[in-house]
Order: structure tokens, then sequence, then C-alpha cells
């Protein structure tokens, strides 16, 4: 079917009725803030489409505690994520994410929805949302809505579980912890306006000085986000101090090694990933410095 | 569909495409051709305009998403008054060569005014890291900014 039409939802309710005509057609398109939808309709000469326009969901624009979470909606923009007070106390990582991304006209426009669904192996946002142990929320056209960790959510490139009769509606967070820090950093072809070539995303909670948690993912290296199991498992009981970091950036070579053995890119990116590992290991050490 | 949105400080009603790009709606279907099209994938920063007082890329806005919005381009700051001080800057800078960028640039620079009406060398460059310029090397534009009267 080639249509042209457009509907612009208010409502979950509105939203609802959309997903009931789109579950069966191919060419409907959810557009928020069309920074990747319009690159793709001009690559692959998208001509005729029946768009969802998510941008007029207020609903979907809010980020609020809502008991022992953060809740995200899908339509917050990039500007508002990196502005956000409460994710600055509670989930730093992913407003220095969001600050990476793109210029501040995409940044006023491109959604942490959109990042997360388009499921772009480079996606800042991923990572550092991986870091804070987030979920993702969709609604489907009866009105449900079920959740899933955001690392299942995604299945490759441009995949993810996602039914052709869901939307994503929210990204939830669980709510820092007292003395939990997180951080994000990124490394592309020029320091602003790019894209990644590797990022980093770290969580990490102390008690008395010492690591008790620690969660570390990389982006922009495989198909997926990678955890960086060794890396948080070395952490464990440790003080964030010089010895530590070597022995980190150590093992994330050792990462990308086993990630990417045979890809070129391996010998840029095992160099590459010690910058990350650094800037986000020194991130840490001034935020506790301040508090 | 009939897109009602003010534009440039007027309340529009107009029968369009709402897949179409905003670019194309501007340029085409209202004549406002200050906003340029470069890239066309929100890179260059040439067709930015003012979206409920933003910095956005009209190339990555579909016209429909307008609706109830409200958009401002170059000719519409002219006729506010808020274009002659940051023009008289660019032009007294040398900030303006070919002039392809130049709407642009002004666009990002009145939305950073609004949000940050003293702001840093880096806040500027900050402002500006989506508007490309290929003739003057940037430097001439910052200072432009700088030196904007009130």
């Amino acid at each position: 079917m080639r249509s042209n039409a457009f509907y612009a939802p208010e409502t979950i309710q509105e939203l609802i009725e959309v997903l009931e005509l789109k579950k069966d057609n191919r060419d409907f398109y959810f557009i928020a803030g069309a920074t990747d939808f319009a690159i793709n309709a001009k690559k692959h000469e998208i001509m005729d489409y029946t768009a969802i326009d998510l941008t007029h969901m207020d609903e979907l624009k809010r980020i609020e505690k809502v008991g022992d979470c953060i809740e995200i909606g899908a339509a917050v923009t990039m500007t508002r994520l990196e502005e956000s007070n409460i994710l600055k106390d509670h989930g730093n990582a992913l407003a220095e994410a969001a600050g990476r991304v793109g210029s501040t006209q995409i940044r006023n426009r491109a959604t942490i929805g959109g990042n997360i669904a388009n499921a772009s192996q480079c996606a800042d946002t991923v990572p550092a949302s991986c870091a804070l142990g987030a979920t993702v929320i969709l609604l489907d056209s009866e009105g449900k809505q079920r959740e899933l960790p955001l690392e299942e959510f995604i299945l490759g490139i441009g995949h993810t579980q996602i039914k052709s009769n869901e939307v994503l509606v929210k990204i939830r967070i669980p709510n820092g912890r007292k003395m939990a820090y997180s951080s994000f950093s990124k490394v592309g072809s020029r320091k602003n306006v790019t894209i990644s070539k590797i990022n980093c995303a770290v969580r990490i909670v102390f008690e008395d000085n010492y690591v008790a948690e620690a969660t570390m993912y990389f982006g922009s290296i495989g198909s997926k986000v990678i955890k960086a199991v060794a890396m948080e498992k070395h952490c464990i009981g440790r003080a964030w101090d010089e010895k530590l970091l070597a022995e980190l950036l150590e093992l994330g070579s050792l990462q990308i090694d086993q990630a990417i053995p045979t890809r070129s890119s391996r010998h840029y990116k095992r160099i590459a990933v010690k910058g990350v590992i650094s800037d986000v290991f020194n991130d840490i050490v001034s935020q506790r410095g301040v508090i | 569909m009939i897109i009602n949105a003010v534009i440039n400080g007027e309340a529009v009603e107009k029968e369009c495409n709402p897949n179409k790009r905003l670019v194309e709606f501007l340029r085409d279907d209202m004549g406002l051709v200050s906003v340029k099209e470069g890239c066309g994938e929100g890179e260059c920063g040439s067709c930015t305009v003012l979206l409920d007082k933003e910095a956005v890329t009209s190339c990555t806005v579909l016209a429909g998403q307008i609706n109830g919005r409200e958009v401002t381009t170059v000719e519409g700051l002219d006729v506010m008054g808020e274009l002659k001080p940051v023009m008289e800057s660019f032009v007294k800078a040398g900030a303006v060569q070919c002039g392809y960028c130049t709407p642009g640039m002004i666009i990002s620079t009145i939305a950073l005014r609004y949000k940050n009406p003293n702001p840093t060398e880096d806040e500027i460059k900050r402002a500006l890291e989506g508007n490309l310029c290929r003739c003057t090397g940037y430097n001439k534009i910052i200072e432009a900014v700088k030196k904007i009267e009130r």
C-alpha cells in the first residue's frame, strides 16, 4: 500500500489507535526528531509513507522520578537529557552521552527513543543507558505494556525486539544510590559533531572508598554493546587509584582483541580504548572530589 | 493536510504534503529562500531555522511536525527587528564570504543568545558546531558573535 498519511497522536489512547492501524502495514514509520529518518528516507528513496509523529506526545517528553526509578519518555531530546538535573544527580553518564551527540541542532531534535530504537552500533545513549541498568517499556496496540532490559531489546544493527504493533514509550533506570557515580566518553574522527568509533560508559558504587559495584559497557565495537565483565570484576574491592587504572587499560585492550580479533580496526581500537577508559576513570575521580 | 503554524510571527494555514521536509515547505510553499539546503542530512546547518525558539535543521523535520508550533527564519528576524545587530556584526567582522552558510549561522547565533545572552567563546563554538562554513575558517564568525551590540 502506498500512502502519504501523517498521524500526530497527542495522548496514549490516540497512540494506541494508530498502533492498531500500523500493525498490518509496512510503510508506517515512527518519526520523532527525524534526524535518522531523514537520512534514511533520502538514502533509500522512501517517497511515499505514513508518518507517526511522536513529537506532539507531551507524555513522552518527561523525565521524572517514579518510585525507585527514573522514567524517561521516549521523545525526550538530547538537549533535555543533557540539561536534566535529575539525570545529573542519578544518571550522569546518560546526560554526558546526550551532550556528545551530533550538533546543537541535532540535539534539539534527536530523541533517546529514536537513538535506542534505531539500534545503531554507534549510538551514544545506548552504552550509557546500559551502564545505568536501563530497561525499555513498550506499549502495544491493545494498550498493554511490557518491560525488558535494554541490552536484550537490541538484537543487532538496526534490529530490536519491537513488534509491528508496538512502540517504545519509556526508558527506566534505577534511581542512583548515594555513593554511585557514572560517566561516559567517546572517540570519533573529530572532536565534535562526530560519530563514535568507540565509546564507553561506566557506573561505579563505592563503599568505604572501595568499589562495591562496577558496570562497564563499550559501544561502537561490534554490532551490539559489549559488557566488559572482566574489567567489572577486576574493580570489585579495589581503591580507585592509578594502579587500578593501569590494569584496566590493559584489560580494555584485551577486551578489544577478544571482541574483534579479525577486524582491521582492532589495531586502532585497542589503543583508543585506553583513552576512553582514562576519560571515564578521571571523570569519576573528579566527581568524587567535588562531593 | 492543512498545517496550522506560526511562521515568522504570523499564523499560517496552508495545505501541503505533511511528509515533505520542512526545508522544502519553507522554500517552495512559503517562499522563504533564506533557508538554504546543503547536505540534506542535518550535518551542515545551512537550513537551520528556529522551531519554538530552538535551532533545528529544517532538512530533518517533516512539515507536518510544525503543526501548532512556531517557526522563524531570517526573514522573520528581520521583520521582528532581531536581525540587524547580528547582521551588522557579521558584516563588520568580515564573517560573510559566499554567504551560503550565513542564514544558518545567524539563526544558531540568535538561538544561543535566547538561552545565553553572554556566551563565552567555548559556548559560541558549541552553539555553532552544527554550522559548516567552507570560506571563512570560522574565526571571523566567532568574532562577529562576540561583538554583537545589544
